[in-house]
């Protein structure tokens, strides 16, 4: 499955901006914040980050007509529709604590106001690649549960005859059906 | 560890088509920067604010790769020279350190993220995915074989 880059921008005033910088102190230490987020397995990465003054470098002269803004970049397995679905779904409040004071932002509640605002505010991705663009976010969680899971069959099996192998082997197979 | 890079830069004035058309002109340069998970380019532009007049164009990079950002770095900036030869101020991918002192004074810092396999690197997901291939194919091929034929067969290659 392919995955689906996104990139939001999102004008916020500056108090707005400040809460959001001392939120996120707190906000990745709290698993109440991070795991229903962490939960959505399609995820391959989802990052923000505020745009303080366009452009960063401060030698630069500044552009004063540019917003200060949060910035979200993601990229996930399956259609934005799903995605945005799953957000108004899964992690409403945890949206509202980022974007309830952004410019013209709706609120997380329903799907279509919050639709309407991330494709006013989507940026389009003029290239994007994938180191393992066969595999979604789920396989690659389980090859790596299934390559630690196997590093501890291996030893245990070195050298073993027949009927030990098959046994492990079974076992192997039982405890790690839902990765295969 | 899975660090991340996001460069905001702006474009020289009237570059815009013509970094977007050296962004189609790429040929995966990614794949030829190791360590890289993933990532974008675009040319962008903010929203203005009101009565403000019109903004500039941007060049983001944004990026996930293993170890050392200087490292990559280096290795991303040949690859992505003629994109970014349409930045302000770009030094050229020749002098490293110049390459570095630029990218670092327009780099973003991501303040909240979530990653789906944080603690792998791009080799170590690609063994991974490999094994589990494997280790379904010999999950296939010997079921129901007798013990010995298993043992046989083993290791799953």
């Amino acid at each position: 499955m392919r995955a689906t880059p996104l990139t939001i921008l999102s004008p916020i005033p500056w108090w707005w901006a400040c809460w959001i910088r001392f939120s996120w102190l707190f906000a990745r230490y709290i698993p109440m914040v991070t795991r229903p987020l962490r939960e959505l397995s399609f995820i391959h990465f989802a990052r923000w980050s505020i745009i303080w003054r366009w452009p960063a470098d401060r030698q630069t002269r500044r552009d004063r007509a540019a917003p200060r803004s949060l910035l979200f970049l993601t990229s996930f397995d399956g259609s934005d529709i799903q995605y945005i679905e799953a957000f108004v779904r899964v992690v409403p409040k945890q949206i509202n604590g980022l974007y309830l004071f952004a410019t013209d932002f709706p609120g997380a509640r329903r799907f279509e106001p919050i639709n309407r605002y991330i494709d006013d505010h989507s940026h389009p991705v003029d290239h994007f690649w994938l180191a393992h663009p066969e595999a979604s976010t789920t396989m690659v969680q389980q090859a790596l549960a299934l390559r630690d899971a196997f590093a501890k069959l291996e030893p245990s099996v070195d050298g073993a005859d027949a009927q030990t192998l098959a046994r492990e082997w079974q076992r192997f197979l039982t405890r790690t059906q839902g990765l295969l | 560890m899975t660090a991340a890079f996001i460069l905001m830069a702006p474009l020289r004035g009237g570059e815009e088509d013509n970094a977007r058309a050296a962004i189609a002109a790429l040929n995966e340069p990614f794949a030829r920067v190791p360590g890289t998970h993933l990532a974008r380019l675009q040319v962008l532009r903010p929203p203005p604010r009101r009565f403000r007049g019109r903004t500039r164009y941007y060049l983001l990079l944004a990026a996930d790769h293993d170890g050392a950002l200087d490292e990559w770095l280096a290795a991303a900036a040949r690859e992505l020279d003629p994109v970014l030869a349409h930045c302000a101020f770009w030094p050229g991918a020749d002098d490293v350190d110049e390459v570095v002192r630029w990218a670092k004074a327009r780099q973003l810092h991501s303040g909240f993220w979530i990653v789906g396999a944080p603690d792998a690197t791009v080799e170590e997901v690609g063994e991974a995915l490999a094994l589990r291939a494997r280790l379904t194919r010999f999950a296939a091929e010997t079921a129901g074989l007798s013990d010995d034929d298993l043992h046989a067969r083993w290791p799953p290659r």
